[in-house]
């Protein structure tokens, strides 16, 4: 498995592989459940390099957002490759995750959210 | 010209798959960002057949991909368990609800080719798919 992570304030950044598929969506959706269940939960998912994901990586992005949603943090993604975000617009994933250009915003917007 | 691929798959394999289908599709003449969307619904396709068919064994796949009549044909044939599911959404309006954490695969490759059939032919599940190749 393949994913950093950088803490900046309240919010946990975790950096995502370069390929998210079926293979190991499984590993990858405990990976990020354990972060959260950890304490971190506000989120930032960094797809800066992931250039390729399937319908399972996608999973993995959604079962993120409801494990930071059900501990009353929230989850944002930053870094979209134009094929994967076209992906996840298609998918309309970008109706329920704040979607970033850079690391910067989406955590800006996250710890803001702490203090709203 | 056709290419054909015959590979015994397990999902860690799907990838190089992939990979092979989009370069076959750049030689057929697609750009980048169209060989990118059939890389896309050929790997669902195969996730399709080795988590439904297969019941997520290793099993045999063959891909065939080739030009004809300016599309990108494109047959995938598995041996396995006839799928309960072999009915595609009629379009992208049918995709799942966002939050779903299942369901998108059959939904994408409707959306981004051209073009989708599946027919159980003998002990086979074959699934043809065409993206057309703009001048």
């Amino acid at each position: 498995m393949n994913i950093t992570r950088e803490e900046h304030g309240a919010v946990e950044v975790i950096g995502l592989p370069q390929r998210l598929t079926m293979s190991d969506a499984g590993e990858y959706r405990h990976a990020i459940r354990d972060i959260v269940d950890s304490g971190c939960k506000l989120i930032a998912l960094d797809m800066s390099r992931v250039d390729f994901v399937d319908s399972s990586g996608l999973s993995v992005l959604v079962s993120a957002y409801k494990a930071a949603r059900n501990a009353d943090g929230d989850a944002a993604l930053f870094g979209l490759q134009p094929q994967v975000r076209a992906l996840v617009e298609l998918t309309r994933l970008h109706h329920i995750f704040e979607v970033f250009a850079d690391k910067t915003s989406a955590v800006n917007h996250l710890n803001q959210s702490t203090v709203a | 010209m056709k290419k054909m691929m015959l590979v015994k798959l397990e999902a860690a394999d799907i990838p190089r798959a992939g990979d092979w289908i989009e370069r076959a599709c750049i030689s057929f003449g697609l750009d980048q960002t169209e060989a990118f969307k059939v890389k896309t619904c050929v790997v669902e396709a195969i996730n399709n057949s080795i988590e439904h068919a297969y019941e997520g064994q290793v099993g045999n796949v063959t891909m065939s991909a080739w030009e004809e009549n300016q599309q990108v044909k494109i047959e995938i044939i598995d041996e396995g368990r006839e799928p309960e599911i072999r009915e595609p959404c009629s379009n992208s309006d049918e995709l799942p609800d966002p939050y779903s954490e299942r369901g998108r695969g059959l939904a994408i490759i409707r959306a981004w080719m051209d073009d989708l059939s599946m027919t159980r032919t003998g002990s086979s599940n074959v699934l043809c798919m065409s993206k057309r190749i703009q001048q």
